[in-house]
Protein backbone atom coordinates (compact mmCIF):
# COMPACT_ATOMS: atom_id res chain seq x y z
CA UNK A 1 0.00 0.00 0.00
CA UNK A 2 1.77 2.93 -0.87
CA UNK A 3 0.97 5.75 1.52
CA UNK A 4 1.16 9.62 1.93
CA UNK A 5 2.76 9.89 4.56
CA UNK A 6 2.79 13.64 5.01
CA UNK A 7 -1.32 13.84 4.37
CA UNK A 8 -0.97 10.51 7.20
CA UNK A 9 0.89 12.35 9.89
CA UNK A 10 -0.87 15.60 9.48
CA UNK A 11 -3.97 13.46 9.68
CA UNK A 12 -2.47 12.12 13.17
CA UNK A 13 -1.60 15.02 14.75
CA UNK A 14 -5.45 16.48 13.90
CA UNK A 15 -6.69 13.04 15.01
CA UNK A 16 -4.08 12.50 18.65
CA UNK A 17 -5.99 14.32 21.31
CA UNK A 18 -4.12 13.44 23.71
CA UNK A 19 -0.90 13.94 21.86
CA UNK A 20 1.45 16.85 22.79
CA UNK A 21 1.87 19.45 20.42
CA UNK A 22 4.81 18.58 18.05
CA UNK A 23 7.86 20.45 18.63
CA UNK A 24 10.20 21.60 16.14
CA UNK A 25 13.34 19.95 15.14
CA UNK A 26 11.84 16.79 16.18
CA UNK A 27 13.46 13.40 14.56
CA UNK A 28 10.26 11.91 12.90
CA UNK A 29 12.39 8.88 13.08
CA UNK A 30 12.62 8.61 16.33
CA UNK A 31 9.41 10.02 17.31
CA UNK A 32 6.26 8.04 17.28
CA UNK A 33 3.05 10.14 16.49
CA UNK A 34 0.36 8.69 18.01
CA UNK A 35 -2.55 7.93 15.63
CA UNK A 36 -6.26 7.77 16.17
CA UNK A 37 -7.25 3.94 17.76
CA UNK A 38 -9.92 2.24 15.89
CA UNK A 39 -10.98 0.85 19.53
CA UNK A 40 -11.97 3.32 21.56
CA UNK A 41 -13.80 1.67 24.38
CA UNK A 42 -12.80 0.06 27.02
CA UNK A 43 -10.02 -2.76 25.28
CA UNK A 44 -7.34 -4.72 25.43
CA UNK A 45 -4.92 -7.40 24.46
CA UNK A 46 -3.90 -5.75 20.91
CA UNK A 47 -2.42 -7.66 17.81
CA UNK A 48 -0.81 -5.70 14.72
CA UNK A 49 0.12 -7.60 11.18
CA UNK A 50 0.68 -6.54 7.60
CA UNK A 51 -0.61 -8.56 4.59
CA UNK A 52 1.65 -8.71 1.18
CA UNK A 53 -0.46 -5.82 0.46
CA UNK A 54 0.69 -3.58 2.91
CA UNK A 55 -2.33 -2.89 4.69
CA UNK A 56 -2.10 -3.21 8.42
CA UNK A 57 -4.85 -5.01 10.86
CA UNK A 58 -5.20 -5.00 14.50
CA UNK A 59 -7.36 -6.59 16.23
CA UNK A 60 -8.44 -6.54 20.00
CA UNK A 61 -10.62 -8.00 22.98
CA UNK A 62 -13.35 -5.51 24.27
CA UNK A 63 -15.33 -7.02 27.34
CA UNK A 64 -18.10 -5.95 29.64
CA UNK A 65 -19.22 -8.05 32.05
CA UNK A 66 -20.83 -10.44 30.72
CA UNK A 67 -18.86 -10.98 27.09
CA UNK A 68 -15.84 -10.69 25.61
CA UNK A 69 -15.67 -9.70 21.71
CA UNK A 70 -12.67 -9.97 19.24
CA UNK A 71 -12.95 -6.76 16.78
CA UNK A 72 -10.51 -5.96 14.36
CA UNK A 73 -10.00 -3.26 12.05
CA UNK A 74 -7.58 -2.79 8.92
CA UNK A 75 -6.13 0.65 7.94
CA UNK A 76 -6.95 2.06 4.26
CA UNK A 77 -5.48 5.00 2.76
CA UNK A 78 -4.92 5.90 6.39
CA UNK A 79 -8.23 5.58 7.79
CA UNK A 80 -8.58 2.89 9.79
CA UNK A 81 -12.06 0.54 8.84
CA UNK A 82 -15.22 0.72 11.15
CA UNK A 83 -14.09 -2.06 13.86
CA UNK A 84 -16.40 -5.58 13.00
CA UNK A 85 -16.50 -8.39 15.28
CA UNK A 86 -14.82 -11.53 14.46
CA UNK A 87 -16.62 -13.63 17.63
CA UNK A 88 -18.17 -13.15 20.77
CA UNK A 89 -18.54 -15.21 23.64
CA UNK A 90 -19.12 -15.32 27.29
CA UNK A 91 -16.54 -18.16 28.56
CA UNK A 92 -13.24 -17.21 26.93
CA UNK A 93 -10.29 -17.10 28.65
CA UNK A 94 -9.02 -13.78 28.65
CA UNK A 95 -5.43 -13.37 29.96
CA UNK A 96 -3.08 -10.74 29.10
CA UNK A 97 -0.29 -12.52 27.66
CA UNK A 98 -1.90 -15.18 25.67
CA UNK A 99 -3.72 -12.55 23.32
CA UNK A 100 -5.49 -13.46 19.87
CA UNK A 101 -4.14 -12.78 16.84
CA UNK A 102 -5.33 -12.42 12.92
CA UNK A 103 -3.69 -12.58 9.58
CA UNK A 104 -4.56 -12.85 6.13
CA UNK A 105 -3.28 -14.08 2.59
CA UNK A 106 -3.29 -11.45 -0.34
CA UNK A 107 -6.72 -12.11 -1.56
CA UNK A 108 -10.04 -12.23 0.13
CA UNK A 109 -9.07 -14.48 3.27
CA UNK A 110 -8.72 -14.00 6.93
CA UNK A 111 -7.89 -15.95 9.98
CA UNK A 112 -8.16 -15.36 13.71
CA UNK A 113 -8.43 -17.21 17.02
CA UNK A 114 -9.88 -17.03 20.12
CA UNK A 115 -9.04 -19.24 23.91
CA UNK A 116 -12.64 -20.42 24.82
CA UNK A 117 -12.73 -22.58 28.25
CA UNK A 118 -13.59 -26.37 27.89
CA UNK A 119 -15.76 -26.07 30.55
CA UNK A 120 -17.20 -23.17 32.59
CA UNK A 121 -15.83 -22.16 35.68
CA UNK A 122 -12.34 -24.48 35.01
CA UNK A 123 -8.77 -23.06 33.83
CA UNK A 124 -8.68 -25.65 30.96
CA UNK A 125 -9.54 -23.66 27.84
CA UNK A 126 -8.96 -24.76 23.85
CA UNK A 127 -7.87 -22.55 20.80
CA UNK A 128 -10.63 -21.94 18.72
CA UNK A 129 -9.85 -21.02 15.06
CA UNK A 130 -12.62 -18.60 12.65
CA UNK A 131 -12.04 -17.71 9.03
CA UNK A 132 -13.55 -15.58 6.48
CA UNK A 133 -13.41 -15.96 2.93
CA UNK A 134 -15.17 -11.93 2.30
CA UNK A 135 -12.74 -9.71 3.59
CA UNK A 136 -13.27 -10.77 7.38
CA UNK A 137 -17.25 -9.35 6.17
CA UNK A 138 -18.84 -13.13 7.55
CA UNK A 139 -16.34 -15.57 9.73
CA UNK A 140 -17.26 -18.98 9.89
CA UNK A 141 -18.22 -21.19 13.25
CA UNK A 142 -14.96 -21.38 14.95
CA UNK A 143 -13.43 -24.75 15.31
CA UNK A 144 -10.60 -26.53 17.91
CA UNK A 145 -7.48 -26.29 16.34
CA UNK A 146 -6.20 -29.41 18.57
CA UNK A 147 -7.91 -32.68 18.56
CA UNK A 148 -6.45 -34.03 21.50
CA UNK A 149 -10.22 -33.86 23.09
CA UNK A 150 -8.74 -33.26 26.80
CA UNK A 151 -9.47 -30.55 28.98
CA UNK A 152 -5.89 -28.71 28.87
CA UNK A 153 -4.39 -25.66 28.55
CA UNK A 154 -3.84 -24.51 25.15
CA UNK A 155 -2.99 -21.02 23.69
CA UNK A 156 -0.53 -19.19 22.99
CA UNK A 157 -0.85 -19.34 19.30
CA UNK A 158 1.41 -18.18 16.16
CA UNK A 159 0.01 -17.64 13.02
CA UNK A 160 1.35 -16.57 9.09
CA UNK A 161 0.50 -16.74 6.28
CA UNK A 162 2.59 -20.11 4.04
CA UNK A 163 1.58 -20.13 0.50
CA UNK A 164 -1.74 -20.65 -0.16
CA UNK A 165 -2.55 -21.76 3.81
CA UNK A 166 -1.61 -20.51 7.04
CA UNK A 167 0.95 -21.49 9.44
CA UNK A 168 -0.04 -22.41 13.11
CA UNK A 169 1.55 -22.70 16.34
CA UNK A 170 0.81 -22.93 19.83
CA UNK A 171 1.42 -24.97 23.32
CA UNK A 172 -0.66 -27.24 24.00
CA UNK A 173 -1.54 -28.67 27.19
CA UNK A 174 -2.62 -32.34 26.42
CA UNK A 175 0.14 -34.26 28.18
CA UNK A 176 -0.18 -32.13 31.05
CA UNK A 177 -3.81 -32.75 32.02
CA UNK A 178 -4.71 -35.54 34.10
CA UNK A 179 -7.43 -37.58 32.67
CA UNK A 180 -10.98 -35.70 33.95
CA UNK A 181 -8.70 -32.88 35.02
CA UNK A 182 -9.32 -29.26 35.42
CA UNK A 183 -10.45 -29.45 38.87
CA UNK A 184 -9.06 -28.26 41.87
CA UNK A 185 -5.63 -28.11 42.23
CA UNK A 186 -4.72 -29.14 38.55
CA UNK A 187 -3.79 -32.26 37.58
CA UNK A 188 -1.17 -31.08 35.12
CA UNK A 189 1.27 -33.75 35.61
CA UNK A 190 3.05 -34.32 32.29
CA UNK A 191 4.69 -31.61 30.18
CA UNK A 192 3.82 -28.84 28.11
CA UNK A 193 4.32 -29.26 24.68
CA UNK A 194 4.28 -27.31 21.25
CA UNK A 195 3.15 -28.49 18.21
CA UNK A 196 2.54 -26.69 14.70
CA UNK A 197 0.19 -27.31 12.29
CA UNK A 198 -0.87 -26.17 8.41
CA UNK A 199 -4.61 -24.71 8.27
CA UNK A 200 -6.37 -24.00 4.74
CA UNK A 201 -8.38 -20.99 4.00
CA UNK A 202 -11.43 -22.80 5.69
CA UNK A 203 -9.70 -23.48 8.22
CA UNK A 204 -8.91 -27.32 7.53
CA UNK A 205 -6.08 -28.78 8.79
CA UNK A 206 -3.68 -30.19 6.47
CA UNK A 207 -1.20 -31.53 8.29
CA UNK A 208 0.03 -31.26 12.04
CA UNK A 209 3.49 -32.10 14.43
CA UNK A 210 4.90 -32.15 18.20
CA UNK A 211 7.80 -29.49 17.77
CA UNK A 212 9.02 -30.26 21.26
CA UNK A 213 7.75 -32.78 24.68
CA UNK A 214 8.67 -30.38 27.13
CA UNK A 215 8.24 -26.17 26.86
CA UNK A 216 7.95 -23.28 29.29
CA UNK A 217 3.84 -23.46 30.23
CA UNK A 218 3.20 -19.60 29.60
CA UNK A 219 5.31 -18.07 27.24
CA UNK A 220 4.15 -16.84 23.78
CA UNK A 221 5.51 -19.25 20.64
CA UNK A 222 6.66 -16.94 17.60
CA UNK A 223 6.62 -18.51 13.50
CA UNK A 224 8.08 -17.15 10.63
CA UNK A 225 8.57 -18.65 6.84
CA UNK A 226 11.89 -18.37 5.45
CA UNK A 227 12.91 -19.16 2.21
CA UNK A 228 13.77 -22.63 3.64
CA UNK A 229 10.65 -22.96 5.15
CA UNK A 230 8.59 -22.27 8.50
CA UNK A 231 10.72 -22.16 11.95
CA UNK A 232 9.21 -21.46 15.48
CA UNK A 233 10.75 -20.15 18.21
CA UNK A 234 9.44 -20.68 21.67
CA UNK A 235 11.13 -20.70 25.45
CA UNK A 236 12.58 -24.44 26.34
CA UNK A 237 12.47 -26.04 29.29
CA UNK A 238 14.99 -27.73 30.80
CA UNK A 239 15.15 -30.88 33.45
CA UNK A 240 16.90 -28.39 35.92
CA UNK A 241 13.99 -25.85 34.62
CA UNK A 242 16.67 -23.74 32.72
CA UNK A 243 14.00 -21.93 30.22
CA UNK A 244 16.46 -20.52 27.48
CA UNK A 245 14.94 -19.74 23.42
CA UNK A 246 14.77 -22.57 21.04
CA UNK A 247 14.48 -22.96 17.56
CA UNK A 248 12.69 -25.71 15.40
CA UNK A 249 13.04 -25.49 11.47
CA UNK A 250 10.89 -27.54 8.77
CA UNK A 251 13.74 -28.41 6.71
CA UNK A 252 13.36 -30.72 3.36
CA UNK A 253 10.04 -31.90 4.88
CA UNK A 254 11.49 -33.11 8.39
CA UNK A 255 11.25 -30.78 12.07
CA UNK A 256 14.91 -29.89 13.00
CA UNK A 257 15.87 -31.17 16.68
CA UNK A 258 15.19 -28.14 19.08
CA UNK A 259 18.48 -26.17 19.00
CA UNK A 260 19.18 -23.11 21.72
CA UNK A 261 19.34 -19.85 20.43
CA UNK A 262 21.92 -18.86 22.90
CA UNK A 263 22.63 -20.21 25.94
CA UNK A 264 21.71 -17.58 28.43
CA UNK A 265 21.10 -20.32 31.50
CA UNK A 266 17.94 -18.55 32.70
CA UNK A 267 16.84 -20.84 35.63
CA UNK A 268 13.49 -19.89 36.69
CA UNK A 269 10.66 -22.26 38.36
CA UNK A 270 7.86 -20.29 37.85
CA UNK A 271 6.30 -18.36 34.99
CA UNK A 272 8.59 -15.76 32.86
CA UNK A 273 5.51 -14.60 30.65
CA UNK A 274 7.60 -13.55 28.12
CA UNK A 275 8.10 -15.26 24.57
CA UNK A 276 10.55 -14.26 22.18
CA UNK A 277 9.77 -13.42 18.85
CA UNK A 278 11.17 -13.73 14.95
CA UNK A 279 10.62 -11.84 12.04
CA UNK A 280 12.04 -13.40 8.68
CA UNK A 281 13.09 -11.65 5.53
CA UNK A 282 14.13 -14.25 2.91
CA UNK A 283 16.98 -16.42 4.97
CA UNK A 284 17.16 -13.37 7.26
CA UNK A 285 16.46 -14.28 10.47
CA UNK A 286 16.06 -11.82 13.61
CA UNK A 287 14.91 -13.42 17.11
CA UNK A 288 14.35 -10.62 20.15
CA UNK A 289 13.89 -12.30 23.43
CA UNK A 290 13.55 -11.50 27.16
CA UNK A 291 15.57 -13.28 29.77
CA UNK A 292 17.39 -13.05 33.11
CA UNK A 293 20.30 -15.16 33.88
CA UNK A 294 21.94 -14.26 37.87
CA UNK A 295 18.63 -11.57 38.23
CA UNK A 296 20.12 -9.33 35.48
CA UNK A 297 16.67 -8.75 33.17
CA UNK A 298 17.86 -7.93 29.36
CA UNK A 299 16.55 -8.63 26.37
CA UNK A 300 18.51 -9.23 23.66
CA UNK A 301 18.73 -9.37 19.37
CA UNK A 302 20.57 -12.53 17.73
CA UNK A 303 20.61 -12.72 13.83
CA UNK A 304 20.75 -15.38 11.24
CA UNK A 305 21.62 -15.64 7.83
CA UNK A 306 20.80 -18.63 6.88
CA UNK A 307 17.37 -19.31 7.55
CA UNK A 308 17.75 -20.25 11.55
CA UNK A 309 20.23 -22.25 11.35
CA UNK A 310 22.99 -20.40 13.14
CA UNK A 311 22.97 -17.45 15.08
CA UNK A 312 25.03 -14.62 16.00
CA UNK A 313 26.27 -13.50 19.35
CA UNK A 314 23.14 -11.24 21.13
CA UNK A 315 22.98 -7.91 20.88
CA UNK A 316 21.56 -6.36 24.31
CA UNK A 317 19.07 -3.82 23.56
CA UNK A 318 17.43 -2.39 26.87
CA UNK A 319 19.24 0.14 28.75
CA UNK A 320 17.90 -0.26 32.35
CA UNK A 321 15.77 -2.87 34.16
CA UNK A 322 13.52 -4.73 31.69
CA UNK A 323 10.13 -6.61 31.90
CA UNK A 324 10.71 -7.94 28.03
CA UNK A 325 7.59 -8.13 26.53
CA UNK A 326 9.19 -7.99 22.84
CA UNK A 327 8.34 -7.99 19.45
CA UNK A 328 10.99 -7.38 16.69
CA UNK A 329 10.71 -6.93 12.59
CA UNK A 330 12.40 -6.53 9.75
CA UNK A 331 13.13 -2.72 8.50
CA UNK A 332 15.15 -3.52 5.41
CA UNK A 333 17.75 -6.67 4.84
CA UNK A 334 19.73 -5.00 6.89
CA UNK A 335 17.89 -3.53 9.85
CA UNK A 336 15.45 -4.78 12.51
CA UNK A 337 13.56 -2.41 14.67
CA UNK A 338 12.75 -3.93 17.91
CA UNK A 339 10.32 -2.95 20.80
CA UNK A 340 10.56 -3.96 24.74
CA UNK A 341 9.27 -2.44 28.01
CA UNK A 342 11.26 -1.21 31.15
CA UNK A 343 8.88 -0.90 33.98
CA UNK A 344 5.55 0.03 32.19
CA UNK A 345 7.35 2.26 29.15
CA UNK A 346 7.49 1.26 25.99
CA UNK A 347 11.16 1.60 24.29
CA UNK A 348 12.47 0.91 20.32
CA UNK A 349 15.44 0.40 18.88
CA UNK A 350 17.23 -0.20 15.57
CA UNK A 351 19.19 -2.83 15.74
CA UNK A 352 21.82 -3.81 12.44
CA UNK A 353 22.64 -7.36 11.51
CA UNK A 354 26.37 -6.29 11.87
CA UNK A 355 25.97 -6.35 15.81
CA UNK A 356 25.39 -2.38 16.04
CA UNK A 357 22.41 -1.04 17.70
CA UNK A 358 21.21 3.15 17.67
CA UNK A 359 20.14 4.57 20.85
CA UNK A 360 16.51 3.93 22.11
CA UNK A 361 13.75 6.22 22.39
CA UNK A 362 10.38 6.02 23.58
CA UNK A 363 6.97 4.99 22.05
CA UNK A 364 5.02 8.16 22.09
CA UNK A 365 5.84 10.33 25.47
CA UNK A 366 6.37 8.73 28.79
CA UNK A 367 3.12 9.52 29.97
CA UNK A 368 1.45 8.04 26.59
CA UNK A 369 3.46 4.83 26.34
CA UNK A 370 3.04 3.42 29.55
CA UNK A 371 1.55 0.11 28.90
CA UNK A 372 -0.10 -3.14 30.49
CA UNK A 373 0.11 -6.56 28.29
CA UNK A 374 2.37 -7.00 25.35
CA UNK A 375 2.83 -3.88 22.43
CA UNK A 376 2.48 -4.40 19.09
CA UNK A 377 5.14 -3.95 16.53
CA UNK A 378 4.42 -3.97 12.34
CA UNK A 379 5.84 -2.74 9.72
CA UNK A 380 4.10 -0.62 6.32
CA UNK A 381 5.94 0.29 3.45
CA UNK A 382 7.34 3.59 4.90
CA UNK A 383 6.25 3.08 8.91
CA UNK A 384 6.54 1.48 12.15
CA UNK A 385 2.91 1.11 13.38
CA UNK A 386 2.94 0.26 17.38
CA UNK A 387 -0.45 -0.88 19.41
CA UNK A 388 -0.25 -0.84 23.41
CA UNK A 389 -3.00 -1.21 26.11
CA UNK A 390 -3.03 2.00 27.40
CA UNK A 391 -1.99 1.32 31.38
CA UNK A 392 -4.44 3.70 32.71
CA UNK A 393 -6.90 4.55 30.56
CA UNK A 394 -7.33 0.24 29.99
CA UNK A 395 -7.88 0.79 26.31
CA UNK A 396 -5.58 0.71 22.74
CA UNK A 397 -3.47 3.50 22.22
CA UNK A 398 -1.74 3.38 18.23
CA UNK A 399 1.16 5.02 16.99
CA UNK A 400 2.96 5.49 13.74
CA UNK A 401 6.63 6.14 12.72
CA UNK A 402 7.98 7.28 9.82
CA UNK A 403 10.93 5.27 8.60
CA UNK A 404 13.64 6.54 6.41
CA UNK A 405 14.78 3.85 4.01
CA UNK A 406 18.63 4.58 3.85
CA UNK B 1 16.27 2.79 35.76
CA UNK B 2 15.84 3.36 39.08
CA UNK B 3 15.11 -0.24 39.97
CA UNK B 4 18.70 -1.27 38.33
CA UNK B 5 20.14 -1.24 42.14
CA UNK B 6 17.18 -3.25 43.06
CA UNK B 7 18.29 -5.90 40.47
CA UNK B 8 21.56 -6.36 41.94
CA UNK B 9 20.74 -6.45 45.20
CA UNK B 10 18.27 -9.34 44.22
CA UNK B 11 20.93 -11.22 42.98
CA UNK B 12 22.59 -11.11 46.34
CA UNK B 13 19.62 -12.97 47.78
CA UNK B 14 20.42 -16.70 46.90
CA UNK B 15 17.01 -18.17 45.89
CA UNK B 16 17.08 -21.89 47.23
CA UNK B 17 20.46 -21.48 49.46
CA UNK B 18 19.83 -22.03 52.82
CA UNK B 19 18.76 -18.91 54.92
CA UNK B 20 21.09 -16.92 56.64
CA UNK B 21 20.55 -13.48 58.49
CA UNK B 22 22.30 -11.93 55.45
CA UNK B 23 19.67 -12.91 53.26
CA UNK B 24 16.81 -10.65 55.00
CA UNK B 25 18.95 -7.64 55.17
CA UNK B 26 17.17 -4.56 54.10
CA UNK B 27 16.30 -4.08 50.23
CA UNK B 28 17.47 -0.49 50.60
CA UNK B 29 16.74 1.13 46.97
CA UNK B 30 13.16 0.36 47.03
CA UNK B 31 10.91 2.81 48.74
CA UNK B 32 9.21 1.30 51.86
CA UNK B 33 5.63 0.40 50.02
CA UNK B 34 5.91 2.95 47.79
CA UNK B 35 5.67 0.71 44.52
CA UNK B 36 3.36 -1.63 45.31
CA UNK B 37 -0.36 -0.30 44.45
CA UNK B 38 -2.89 -3.10 45.81
CA UNK B 39 -6.93 -2.76 46.07
CA UNK B 40 -9.50 -5.20 47.36
CA UNK B 41 -11.73 -6.88 45.40
CA UNK B 42 -13.85 -3.89 45.39
CA UNK B 43 -11.57 -1.84 44.48
CA UNK B 44 -10.74 0.02 47.56
CA UNK B 45 -7.09 0.81 47.99
CA UNK B 46 -5.17 -1.00 50.51
CA UNK B 47 -1.97 0.89 51.63
CA UNK B 48 0.75 -1.70 53.28
CA UNK B 49 1.14 1.64 55.86
CA UNK B 50 -1.44 -0.24 57.44
CA UNK B 51 0.91 -2.83 58.38
CA UNK B 52 3.34 -1.25 60.11
CA UNK B 53 4.97 -3.30 62.56
CA UNK B 54 4.49 -6.56 61.17
CA UNK B 55 5.91 -8.64 58.62
CA UNK B 56 3.67 -8.48 55.34
CA UNK B 57 4.11 -11.87 53.27
CA UNK B 58 3.05 -10.34 49.57
CA UNK B 59 2.64 -12.87 46.68
CA UNK B 60 2.04 -12.28 43.28
CA UNK B 61 0.70 -14.57 41.26
CA UNK B 62 -2.34 -15.18 38.31
CA UNK B 63 -5.12 -17.43 37.88
CA UNK B 64 -3.21 -18.98 34.66
CA UNK B 65 0.07 -19.69 36.62
CA UNK B 66 0.72 -22.87 37.04
CA UNK B 67 3.51 -22.91 39.51
CA UNK B 68 1.58 -19.87 41.73
CA UNK B 69 -1.14 -22.51 41.98
CA UNK B 70 1.00 -25.29 42.92
CA UNK B 71 2.56 -23.04 46.01
CA UNK B 72 -0.31 -21.58 47.44
CA UNK B 73 -1.26 -24.94 49.49
CA UNK B 74 1.96 -23.96 51.09
CA UNK B 75 0.98 -20.41 51.48
CA UNK B 76 -2.20 -21.44 53.35
CA UNK B 77 0.06 -23.60 55.51
CA UNK B 78 2.31 -21.33 56.16
CA UNK B 79 -0.41 -18.49 57.21
CA UNK B 80 -2.03 -21.26 59.78
CA UNK B 81 1.62 -21.49 61.25
CA UNK B 82 2.44 -17.74 61.14
CA UNK B 83 -0.45 -15.68 61.59
CA UNK B 84 -0.54 -16.17 65.37
CA UNK B 85 2.73 -14.62 65.13
CA UNK B 86 0.99 -11.23 63.79
CA UNK B 87 2.45 -12.11 60.05
CA UNK B 88 0.30 -10.95 57.36
CA UNK B 89 -0.14 -12.79 54.02
CA UNK B 90 -1.71 -11.25 50.93
CA UNK B 91 -1.80 -13.07 47.70
CA UNK B 92 -2.27 -9.70 44.66
CA UNK B 93 -2.96 -10.95 40.73
CA UNK B 94 -3.48 -8.22 38.64
CA UNK B 95 -6.47 -9.68 36.49
CA UNK B 96 -10.16 -8.42 37.27
CA UNK B 97 -11.56 -8.88 40.37
CA UNK B 98 -14.08 -10.99 39.03
CA UNK B 99 -11.58 -13.36 37.51
CA UNK B 100 -10.04 -13.85 41.00
CA UNK B 101 -12.93 -13.57 42.68
CA UNK B 102 -14.03 -16.75 40.75
CA UNK B 103 -10.58 -18.45 41.27
CA UNK B 104 -10.80 -17.44 44.98
CA UNK B 105 -14.75 -19.65 44.55
CA UNK B 106 -13.09 -22.56 42.91
CA UNK B 107 -10.16 -23.68 44.46
CA UNK B 108 -11.44 -22.14 48.26
CA UNK B 109 -7.70 -21.50 49.69
CA UNK B 110 -8.24 -19.34 52.69
CA UNK B 111 -6.41 -16.67 51.70
CA UNK B 112 -6.25 -13.21 51.40
CA UNK B 113 -6.20 -12.16 47.51
CA UNK B 114 -6.17 -8.57 46.57
CA UNK B 115 -5.54 -7.12 42.91
CA UNK B 116 -2.32 -5.07 42.03
CA UNK B 117 -2.84 -2.19 40.03
CA UNK B 118 0.96 -1.46 38.83
CA UNK B 119 2.61 -4.67 38.22
CA UNK B 120 4.46 -3.64 35.07
CA UNK B 121 5.99 -0.71 37.36
CA UNK B 122 7.80 -3.87 40.00
CA UNK B 123 10.10 -4.97 37.14
CA UNK B 124 9.31 -8.40 37.84
CA UNK B 125 11.00 -11.61 36.30
CA UNK B 126 7.84 -13.52 36.36
CA UNK B 127 5.25 -15.42 38.78
CA UNK B 128 4.94 -16.36 41.06
CA UNK B 129 7.04 -13.33 43.02
CA UNK B 130 7.20 -13.02 46.56
CA UNK B 131 8.14 -9.87 48.70
CA UNK B 132 8.62 -10.55 52.09
CA UNK B 133 8.74 -6.90 54.54
CA UNK B 134 10.13 -6.76 58.06
CA UNK B 135 7.93 -4.84 60.39
CA UNK B 136 9.80 -2.17 60.48
CA UNK B 137 8.52 -1.52 56.48
CA UNK B 138 11.58 -2.47 54.98
CA UNK B 139 11.42 -5.03 52.07
CA UNK B 140 14.27 -7.58 52.75
CA UNK B 141 12.96 -10.67 50.52
CA UNK B 142 12.42 -10.48 47.09
CA UNK B 143 12.07 -13.86 44.90
CA UNK B 144 10.50 -15.00 41.27
CA UNK B 145 9.53 -18.56 41.42
CA UNK B 146 8.10 -21.12 43.27
CA UNK B 147 9.12 -22.36 46.98
CA UNK B 148 7.48 -24.63 49.27
CA UNK B 149 7.00 -21.86 51.77
CA UNK B 150 5.61 -24.58 54.30
CA UNK B 151 9.53 -25.68 54.54
CA UNK B 152 10.79 -25.89 57.77
CA UNK B 153 13.72 -23.30 56.30
CA UNK B 154 11.10 -21.10 54.87
CA UNK B 155 9.12 -20.76 58.31
CA UNK B 156 12.15 -20.03 60.18
CA UNK B 157 13.18 -17.25 57.56
CA UNK B 158 10.08 -16.14 57.87
CA UNK B 159 10.29 -15.62 61.54
CA UNK B 160 13.65 -14.17 61.65
CA UNK B 161 12.08 -11.45 59.57
CA UNK B 162 9.31 -10.91 62.00
CA UNK B 163 11.86 -10.65 64.80
CA UNK B 164 13.43 -7.51 62.85
CA UNK B 165 11.86 -5.06 65.09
Amino acid sequence: MRKSISVFFFAALLVSCDSKPAKQEVDITRSPLAIESPADSASAEPYLFTDKNGIVYLSWIEKDSLNSTLKYSSLHNEKWSEPAVIASGNDWFVNWADYPVIATDESNNLISHFLQKSEKGTYTYDVKLTTSNDQGKTWGAPSILHDDGKKAEHGFVSIVPYGENYFISWLDGRNAAMEGGGGHHGGHHGQMTIRAAIIDKSGKKINEWELDNRVCDCCQTSAAITDNGPVVVYRDRSDSEIRDISIVRFVNGQWTAPKSIFADNWKIEGCPVNGPRIAATGNNVAVAWFSSPDKNALVNVAFSKDGGAAFSDPVKVNDDKTIGRVDIEWMNEKTVMVTWMEGAVVKATKVYNDGKKDSSFIVASTSESRSSGFPQMTKTENSMIFAWTDDKKKTIRVASLFIKEN
Amino acid sequence: MRYILCTILFGLIACNEPVSDKNTKPIHDQKKFATVKLTDLNGQPISLDQFKGRTIFLNFWATWCKPCIREMPSIDSAQRLLSKNGVVFLLASDETPEQIKEFKEHYQFDLNFVRLTNMEELTMDGLPTTYIYNPKGEKVFAETGYRNWNDSSNIKMILQINNQK
